[in-house]
Formats: C-alpha cells, structure tokens, sequence
C-alpha cells in the first residue's frame, strides 16, 4: 500500500501498474455502453413505431441530440485533464448570435461569420485557459464566471427579436441537410468524434492530457508542460462548444441568445456517462461518443413513444444514477478500495495540486 | 505492493447483466411515470391532436387543457397534452419531432419562442399536420391560423378606463412589465399610450417597471416605483408575476386603497389581495373557454373547413372570424381567430372564476 499512503510523488511503477488496470476496465465500460445502445435500439424499434423509420428515421432522429456530443466531447478532453468548462452552454448560444447578427446585420458572408464566429470562440477558451494557467484560479471559477458574460453579451447582441433565416446553402450543411439518408449533422459530427478520440488516445498530447488529469506532479516531472496542455484542452472545449452554435443555429434556422444554455448538463452527464472520471484522469473518448447515442437515442424513444418530457429528463437521472452505481460496484468488486480512491481524489484535486504546482 | 486484483469471472456475463439492469430500470420508469395524456377512444377514426403550451403546470395553460379536454370527446378527437417541464423551445422542438414520427393530425401549441420551432412546424405542415398556435404566435409561415387571446387595443382600454375610474384624469400611473422584450407586452404597452393619447391626454405614465416575471423582482421593483414616485396614483402590473409582486408592495407599504393596482393577469392567484384590498381589478380572456376554441378550431382545420376572411361557428362559444390580412391596432396577422373580449374580475366577481 505504499502508493496509498505516500501522499507525493506516487511511485512511478505502482501508478503503471494500476493505470493499466483501469483501462482494462473503461475499456469494459465501453462495452457495456456499447451493448446497452444496442438493446435499447432495438427495444424501441421493435416497441415504437416510427422510432426505427426504415434506418433513416433513426438517423434523423439523431440531429436532436447532436449538439450535445459536439460540447460533450470538448467537455471531455477538459474534465480528463482534471478541470471543468461551464461556459460551453452560453458560449455555444454566443457563437451561434455572433454568427446571425454579423450575417443579418453588417451583411457578412454566411460562411465568413462561422469562421468568425469559430475563431472568436477559440479566443474566449484561450481567455479562460490564461486565466486558469496563470493566475492559478479554480477553473469551475473561472468558466462560471466567463459563463455569465458570455450570456449576458450574447443577450445584448441579439437584441429583442434574434436573427433568423438563413442562406438556404448553411441550413442544408450545418442544419437539416442530409447525405442520402445519412444527416449533415451526423457526418460533421463523426468527423469531430473520431479526430477527437484518435488525438486523446494516439497522441503525446492527448495521452499527456490524461496523466495530468490523473496526477498532476507527475506529469510535471515527465516533461509535459502542464500549462500549454491545459490551455490548449479549454481551446478545444470552446471551439467544440462554437461548433455545437453553429449546427444548433442550422438546426433550427434561428440564433436564440439562451439557445445552447440548456445543453450544458446534458452534455456533462453524457461525459460521466461515457465513463471519463468527473475528478479526471481516466476515461475515453470512444465511451463518450457512445454515451451521446445511449443517452440521445433514450431521450428520443420515449418521446417517440409518447411519453412526457419530464418522465424521459427522469429516466435521464435515473440511468446516470443507475450507471454510476453500478461502476462504482465495479471498481470495488476489482479490489480497489473507494474510500480511498475518493480520499486520494479529493487530495489530488485540491490542496496538492497547488502545492505540487508551487513548487 | 499494490492491492491484489480479484479473479475476473464470466465477465461478459457481467456487462450482460450491468446493460440489462440499466435498461430494465428505463423502461420500468417509464411504465410507472406512464403519459400525461388524455386520449379517448371514439367511435370511428379520432382525430389525433396534441396541445403543447409553453411549459407544463402553468395555471392558465392547465385551465385551456381543462377546457380542451371538456370538448375533445363529443368533437371525435384523441387529446393529448405535453409539454417541457420548463418553458424551453428547444425542448417544444424535440416534442413537436416526435409527434410528427407518432403521425398525429393536428398539433397545437403556445410557442416558446417566434422562430427556433419554425422549421420543424414547416417539416410537420409538409407531413400533412395542421399546426395551430394560441397565446403565443410562431412566424405566420409556420403555422395555419393562430388564436391570439384578445385584441391589443381592447385589453389596453379595460386596463386604461378602470385606473382612470379611479385616478381621474389628471394623474400619473406607472405600469410593470416583465422584461423589455417581451413581445406582448410591448404590443399591450403601445397600445396603452396611443389610447392615453387620444382619450386621457393628462393621464401620464409616469415610468415603466421591469419585473423579469419574477415575483421576487417584481415586488421590489413596485417598491421602488412607490418610493420613488410619490404622485403615482395607480399601478398597472401586465404580466402575471408582476401583478402579484405589484400588489403585495402596495399589501407592504400600507398603500391598498390608496395606490390602485389594475392589471393584466389570473384571478385565482390573487384572491387574497382582491380580498384584503390591494387589487381593483384584473383583465384576462377566459381560458377554459378557450381551450375549448383550440379544439373546435383544431377539428375545422383539419377537415379544411376554415378560410380566410370567412366566419365560423364553435358550438356554444359563438361564432368566430379568421382575419384574411394583418392589423396593427388589434396585432392580428394572417389567419389569425381573435378569441374574445377581455374578461373584467373585480372585488364583486373574482371568486367565480377556478383559473
């Protein structure tokens, strides 16, 4: 137990040695989730009629929950790197504003004002990343705070009535359009997905991104430059969340100043979901994809079935609860004891860290 | 040493087992949560309609579910009331999609917001659905006909003749709204002015409240009004928590009877302050009656019945007219059914009404 109970550094083998067990088990995680999307598919094609739509209406059905994955998957590479980003929700509402008010109101190309939109996006992450690297602030602090001003100028930007239709050409790529029976919205965002967890699990970056999540000193004495990853992680959660405005946008054909406010919690709980540790340093993003559709596909089959909204935002907290138990019970069925591993969290991701980054 | 890892046995049996669990509890959920809705059975082909308002449990759009499902039976329709647990179009947007994968006939709804369900209202239209609003209207494009609640013009002289009743003409009122932006509220609001204009030139307004309809703002925000404008002789609240945010100030400040409050709301939520004298008077449409007109209007417009510019008959409740063209004193717009003239509940009348 000698990892246990010396506080810092952890011992380099023990830390191998047990990182290599617990990706045996987000690996099962994965399976698991994998399996589970599968039974409920099939449960509801087979139970609800018009969920299955010949393979095409599945497909579409995913456009509604899409730009959940998209702020999902930046939410993910910054909650593995052991931070949080709350304003993805209002900022994903800000980008899709920025882009309407600059197409309707200054009469800038469509596409150019998404590429506006995107970069200014980028901008607002790499602000909240230099103030969490340099001036060594909370990042829950810090994005709740940018949260609030992000909605509050995407607010006064849109005005009282928002911008809305848009170029016929933006709306079929970004929003309804399809590739055959295949959504626009699914393709860009299978793109997004697989870049994404080829890069998290494939590069230097993306693995360093994890081990800073999971040990911070370490990290530090291995040569990562902890600062530069942890900024880049909450440029990509901003550019993912300017995304997500943007498909949201096309989607409906209309910026809305609190439209992508709601998607926040949706999409950190497809993240836990997904299997990606809340305090950071384990997870995949191949568990988050999968969580988007398990999640999504849920949310759609019981409202295809006729149920409530409210019984299906039920069945939502129910299966996380659900879920997270049954993980948990899982890791202590592996041995490892919770009890700890929450005491040793808790120290990872307060105190030491600082003193770690102190010194 | 590190801790000792225990066998793993059968583990697929395991992750088997952890699925099924998970997907046991869903769909068991479901069954004990069950619908909201109210579908009856008819004899013959009902008709499917849905009644979507903004959000679920409000009072006034519980009493036009009230009244919807009162009439629904003898019209040979199949109702079914849903809506999202908070007033959220995205969250209207998801449900309108549904419904039309659950082929239903006719969808009604009080929008959440003017633009973001257009097109999937458009794609519910194309399905064949008739799509109706009420209360609140969505882009004309993208719906059939809509039954707005009452006309501006009207509204605004109920509220404006009972404060001058009590102010007389040469006085100063203040008026609380909800947020700047507000759609109807400003309609009300123009409206106000323009008859101020021509009829009361010296009653004034005084300044504008914004209560965010919050009844905690609200409240405050009627307090500041009182305190910092000693000559406003009335307050007019037009937005539901503002009326009741306005009257408890006045409750507070020891003003009932001396400042009057008429505004735009429910009476049942303020039965206390018509009862204790902080509240004169309140305007509204009656909303049972008008979900009963949702569902009349619902069944016409499927069967293609209703033409623009033409009147039509809605049983008991009379007969109605859709406006072929847009009108800016009463804030009709194409295809638009003017439900009725407000409703006027006072100290003498308020106990008669459940909404």
């Amino acid at each position: 137990m000698i990892d246990l109970k010396l506080p810092r550094p952890a011992a380099p083998a023990a830390t191998v040695a047990r990182r290599a067990d617990t990706r045996r088990r987000d690996r099962n995680w994965v399976l698991a989730l994998v399996l589970l999307l599968v039974l409920e598919v099939l449960y509801f094609s087979v139970t609800v009629s018009g969920f299955f739509g010949n393979g095409s209406g599945l497909l579409a059905l995913s456009e509604q929950f899409l730009d959940v994955g998209a702020i999902a998957l930046g939410e993910a590479v910054v909650i593995l790197a052991g931070e949080i980003d709350l304003s993805a929700g209002t900022l994903s509402s800000l980008s899709g504003i920025v882009m309407a008010v600059l197409w309707q109101q200054q009469h800038v190309e469509i596409w150019v004002a998404v590429v506006i939109a995107l970069v200014l996006s980028g901008v607002i992450g790499a602000f909240n990343g230099l103030v969490i690297t340099f001036f060594k602030v909370d990042s829950l602090l810090v994005t709740l705070a940018t949260q609030f001003i992000l909605g509050a100028v995407a607010t006064a930007l849109s005005g009282s009535s928002p911008p809305y239709g848009f170029p016929g050409s933006f709306v079929s790529i970004a929003g309804t359009g399809t590739i055959g029976p295949i959504p626009n919205q699914l393709v860009v965002f299978a793109v997004l997905a697989i870049g994404v967890a080829v890069a998290v699990s494939r590069t230097r970056m993306g693995r360093s991104l994890a081990l800073i999540g999971y040990n911070r000193p370490a990290g530090r004495y291995s040569g990562i430059r902890i600062e530069r990853t942890v900024l880049g992680a909450f440029v990509f959660s901003a550019l993912m969340a300017g995304v997500s405005g943007i498909l949201v946008s096309g989607l409906y054909n209309a910026a809305r100043d609190d439209i992508g406010n709601s998607l926040l919690l949706p999409a950190i709980t497809v993240v836990v979901l997904g299997g990606v540790d809340i305090f950071g340093g384990r997870g995949r993003i191949s568990g988050v994809i999968v969580a988007t559709f398990v999640l999504g596909f849920l949310t759609q089959g019981l409202l295809v079935a006729g149920d409530s909204s409210l019984s299906a935002t039920m069945v939502t907290g129910i299966l996380l609860i659900v879920c997270l138990v049954l993980k948990i019970g899982l890791d202590r069925r592996a041995g490892l004891d919770v009890r700890a591993m929450l005491r040793q969290r808790i120290a990872r991701t307060s105190g030491p860290r600082r003193a770690g980054e102190a010194s | 040493m590190t801790r000792t890892i225990s066998p793993r046995t059968s583990r697929p049996r395991r992750i088997a087992a952890l699925a099924g669990a998970a997907l046991a509890a869903a769909a068991m959920s479901t069954a004990v949560v069950g619908t909201s809705g109210a579908a009856t059975k008819h004899a013959g082909k009902p008709i499917k309609v849905a009644i979507v308002p903004k959000l679920l449990g409000l009072p006034v759009f519980e009493a036009n579910v009230k009244g919807a499902e009162e009439v629904a039976p003898s019209l040979g329709i199949a109702l079914k009331y849903t809506a999202p647990a908070t007033a959220s179009a995205e969250g209207q947007v998801q449900i309108f999609n549904s419904l039309i994968l659950q082929h239903y006939n006719v969808i009604t709804l009080s929008s959440d917001d003017p633009t973001v369900p257009a097109p999937v209202l458009e794609k519910a239209m194309k399905a064949g659905i008739k799509v109706i609003t009420f209360d609140s209207d969505v882009i004309p494009a993208a719906r059939d006909f809509f039954i707005q609640d009452t006309a501006y013009n009207t509204i605004a002289q109920g509220v404006i003749n009972a404060a001058e009743k009590f102010t007389g003409p040469n006085a100063e009122v203040a008026i609380m709204s909800s947020t700047p932006d507000a759609t109807i509220q400003l309609a009300w609001i123009k409206a106000m002015k323009a008859y101020l204009a021509t009829k009361f030139p010296h009653l004034k307004i005084a300044t504008i409240g914004y209560g965010q309809s919050n009844q905690a703002t609200s409240l405050t925000q009627a307090e500041d009004i009182i305190h910092s404008y000693p000559n406003v002789k009335a307050i007019l609240p037009i937005d539901g928590a503002a009326v009741v945010g306005t009257a408890q100030a006045v409750q507070d400040l020891g003003d009932a009877g001396k400042i009057g409050v008429f505004g735009i709301g429910d009476p049942q939520p303020n039965q206390k302050y018509f009862a204790n004298g902080s509240l004169q008077g309140l305007f509204l449409w009656n909303e049972v009656n008008q979900g009963k007109l949702i569902m009349y209007v619902a069944k016409l417009a499927y069967e293609n019945k209703l033409k623009a510019g033409h009147a039509f008959r809605a049983g008991s409740l009379g007969t109605f007219m859709v406006q072929a063209k847009a009108d800016p004193v009463t804030g009709a717009t194409r295809n638009t059914i003017i439900f009725s003239k407000p409703l006027e509940f006072t100290k003498a009348n308020y106990k008669k009404y459940d909404f």
